[in-house]
């Protein structure tokens, strides 16, 4: 081997007449499989292939680690890191001749599974977002890095999917069935700096348009990976501004939700998973990707959008899409607004009691669709009488 | 085209095809060399394992399953291999266990098994 284990001895006896239990990856043989010892349950990983020599990393397991690792919640990684664990070296017939006792730590990086990497392919995430600062670790990530992360997730696919789906929209798709694009169910979290991974839903949890299988929506969910692969391909390209083809602003609208702020712990976001065609490929946003995107955006929205202040009434409103349609305005223009889903008690309330509202947000020029960022309430004739007096 | 008199009988099992298509496998040496195709048989490891596995190869159908393995086992080697087997490469047959594309290769007595394989990228 050319690496040697710098943790004390082990008695190598102890992994004499293990009984093999279960197989969970095999290639040429099995490389990470379960079995059972006079030191209980192990997890069995091979590590490394030299000279007539297997070298496993051993470590304590039980049958809850290992539906973690089969369902994808727990990598393989997190799964081997115990408070402790055995080195074992064996000849090539399995027989144990050399074994110590020491933590993950005690082996170099490359004799490890990779942080993050699941027991199977197809178990990989979806989506895995990922924010990278120092002192980003387990116990210490503040409350606002984690709604970045989701947030920033749930928005940009959001914001994509919306794209992708417009005509879909337009014929009657659901708005429910849409929204399992954008809402998906989390994997997993890890500490590695912080990093939320999302799965697709499961076939108990999709919800299908009539007549559609489950593999149209793997397809739908493709488009929305190359747009947004396309998107990041354009932040990160470092041509210079004046040679790089404009971007559509929905998609920087959704680069805008990922990439990292300018001040504060986090300091660049990476992005992988199966959504994107390069399956494995990561994505590094950093704060020079932020200026870039937030000059294009600001150029974009100074062409396409304005900022404006509406009233009407909401006569039409959509609570899985939440968005309403604003009629009977003062500016006797009918308004489609998307609203953030905190929004959606207050425009309920105005809905089901026809109060005027006033909502302000970006307009879209072309269109007149409004992103809206407030709602005030015009306040009714009874309040407006009791305030009076 | 035949297979080692040494194999156990009935191997390849009957149900195994004429090799076709492709097919990729992680390597250590690069260039890839006659080691990274040797079966556990020729290397003498795992002897209570299947005796017809044993004198097979480990093959992959998906790059992205390459680049998993790669990624789950880095130690193993970080050279990706595609190959497009014929007729003429052996039998192989669709083992998948826990791996949906894991199928195993039994090549003919004889035949360079590097030549099929070009390597498509390191990790």
């Amino acid at each position: 081997m050319n690496w040697t284990v710098i943790a004390p001895q082990f008695d190598v006896e102890s992994f004499q007449g293990i009984s093999l239990e279960e197989i969970l990856y095999e290639f040429d043989g099995p490389r990470i499989f379960t079995a059972r010892s006079v030191m209980g349950e192990l997890l069995f990983y091979l590590a490394d292939e030299q000279d007539g020599l297997c070298r496993y990393i051993v470590a304590p397991t039980n049958a809850s680690i290992i539906d973690l690792m089969k369902s994808g919640v727990r990598s393989v990684r997190d799964a081997l890191n115990q408070p402790w664990v055995w080195f074992l070296d064996t000849q090539y017939d399995g027989n144990p001749v050399a074994a110590w006792k020491g933590t993950l730590a005690d082996a170099p990086v490359d004799a490890l599974p990779r942080p993050g990497v699941m027991l199977w392919p197809h178990l990989e995430p979806v989506f895995v977002l990922r924010a990278i600062g120092d002192g980003l670790g387990e116990g210490t990530v503040p409350a606002s890095v984690i709604r970045q992360v989701v947030d920033g997730a749930t928005t940009a696919l959001k914001k994509i999917a919306g794209r992708v789906f417009q005509a879909a929209r337009a014929q009657g798709r659901k708005a429910n069935v849409i929204r399992q694009f954008y809402d998906l169910p989390m994997q997993g979290v890890a500490y590695n700096s912080f990093e939320i991974a999302f799965r697709l839903p499961g076939r108990k949890q999709l919800n299908l348009g009539a007549g559609e299988a489950p593999e149209e929506l793997g397809s739908e969910f493709d488009e929305i990976g190359k747009l947004l692969e396309q998107a990041l391909s354009w932040a990160i390209d470092a041509k210079p501004e004046e040679d790089n083809e404009p971007l559509d602003i929905d998609l920087l609208e959704a680069l805008e939700k990922l990439v990292p702020p300018q001040t504060g712990i986090v300091k660049s976001v990476e992005l992988r998973g199966r959504i994107f065609c390069a399956g494995h490929a990561r994505y590094q946003l950093t704060r020079d990707t932020s200026k870039r995107v937030r000059r294009a955006l600001g150029k974009a929205r100074v062409s396409q959008e304005r900022i404006t202040k509406v009233t009407g009434l909401v006569r039409e409103l959509d609570k899985d899409d939440p968005s309403f349609t604003l009629r009977e305005t003062d500016d006797s223009k009918d308004h489609v607004c998307r609203f953030p889903q905190e929004f959606l008690d207050d425009v309920l309330e105005v809905f089901n009691t026809d109060q005027r509202v006033t909502i302000s947000g970006r307009e879209n020029i072309k269109n007149g669709e409004i992103d809206v960022s407030l709602v005030s309430r015009e306040p009714s004739a009874t309040e407006s009488s009791s305030s009076a007096a | 085209m035949q297979f080692p008199e040494s194999w156990p009988p009935e191997c390849p099992p009957a149900n195994a095809q004429d090799a076709q298509g492709e097919c990729f496998r992680v390597v250590s040496n690069n260039p890839p060399g006659a080691d990274d195709f040797k079966s556990y048989s020729e290397l003498g490891a795992a002897p209570n394992a299947n005796p017809c596995k044993r004198v097979g190869l480990s093959l992959l159908r998906t790059l992205d399953d390459a680049i998993h393995q790669t990624e789950l086992f880095p130690k193993h080697g970080k050279l990706i291999c595609r190959g497009e087997l014929n007729s003429g490469h052996g039998k192989t047959l669709l083992t998948k266990g826990t791996l949906p594309t894991h199928t195993t290769w039994w090549p003919y007595e004889g035949i360079d098994r590097v030549a099929p394989f070009v390597c498509v990228g390191a990790q």
